[in-house]
């Protein structure tokens, strides 16, 4: 077995001991009094100052991205949607009235659904404030 | 955490959610401040997204936000010309046992060099694993437990020194 090295008493602590390698630092804490009671401070310590820093913690406003806002032909295609909708069944029979009426209905319907689709994409977003990904 | 350069911006705010509340405790304790912390979180959020396209998948995302969040709350304190963990505290009228602990933790923090208090406050404010650190601090993962050890003698050492 590879000899236990201090810093590995920090990572049982923490959890990011492989599986085998726990076992094999858990089994040497066991064995040796010297290294169980290193690891009992550290473990102490770890605990209060988990302790302390959880009163820092709170739930801040959930976060909201901008959306491109919808397209300019695409507010206008609405637009005229809503004015055939409103006015063209002054003009003609009633079947063909509310058959336009329907029609205009489901291009509304589709236009909405393609601004949310639109709405909800990164293409088209100003990404002129580069920020320092190294950070 | 699967983050594709095509990411809409309700699918990248699902991922920020979960983050959220351990990223406020990590900014607070660098800027002192709930009303600060709040905002840093935001402004971050908002950096991230704009460089969304320039996101290594190979990175944390998780490391790379807290990154982010870091460099927000460095900056916020550079501008007042303040040192980061100088920077003033909640102000309220009567401090909670828990404030008073987490204020303790951060002022030991504050004797510590800043390799080890980066370290510690991703650690401890932020709960980062330690695959988030490495991606926050752009060192190899292999680093952190060593890095991390040495930074909590240090503390210790810190807290013994303030109560004697």
């Amino acid at each position: 077995m590879k000899p236990i090295e201090n810093h590995e008493l920090s990572g049982l602590i923490d959890g990011e001991l492989s599986p085998e390698r726990t076992a094999e630092v858990r089994a040497a804490i066991e064995a040796d009094p010297k290294l169980c009671g290193e690891f009992e401070r550290l473990a102490a310590l770890h605990a209060d100052w988990s302790a302390a820093a959880a009163g820092a913690a709170f739930q801040p406003r959930a976060v909201r991205l901008p959306r491109p806002p919808m397209s300019l032909a695409a507010a206008v295609a609405a637009a005229l949607a809503m004015l055939i909708v409103r006015f063209l069944p002054k003009f003609t029979s009633a079947a063909v009235g509310i058959g336009i009426e329907l029609a205009a209905l489901a291009a509304v319907t589709g236009l909405v659904l393609v601004g949310a689709q639109a709405m909800s994409s990164p293409r088209g977003f100003p990404h002129s404030q580069e920020v320092d990904s190294s950070a | 955490m699967d983050v594709k350069p095509n990411i809409t911006a309700g699918q990248c705010e699902r991922l920020l959610e979960p983050l959220l509340g351990r990223s406020a405790g990590y900014a607070r304790a660098i800027v002192g401040n709930r009303a600060d912390a709040q905002d840093m979180v935001q402004e971050a959020a908002l950096k991230l997204w704009r460089s969304i396209a320039s996101f290594d998948p190979r990175r944390s995302f998780e490391g790379w936000f807290f990154a982010i969040l870091r460099n927000c709350c460095r900056d916020l304190l550079r501008r007042r010309a303040t040192q980061p963990l100088c920077a003033g505290i909640d102000d309220l009228p009567e401090k909670t046992a828990e404030a008073q602990d987490w204020e303790a933790l951060r002022s030991s923090l504050g004797r510590l060099s800043s390799t080890h208090r980066q370290i510690l406050e991703l650690r401890y404010f932020g709960q980062c694993s330690y695959r988030e650190i490495a991606g926050a601090l752009e060192i190899p993962e292999g680093t952190v437990m060593s890095r991390l050890h040495a930074a909590r003698e240090a503390l210790a050492a810190a807290y013994r020194l303030e109560n004697t």
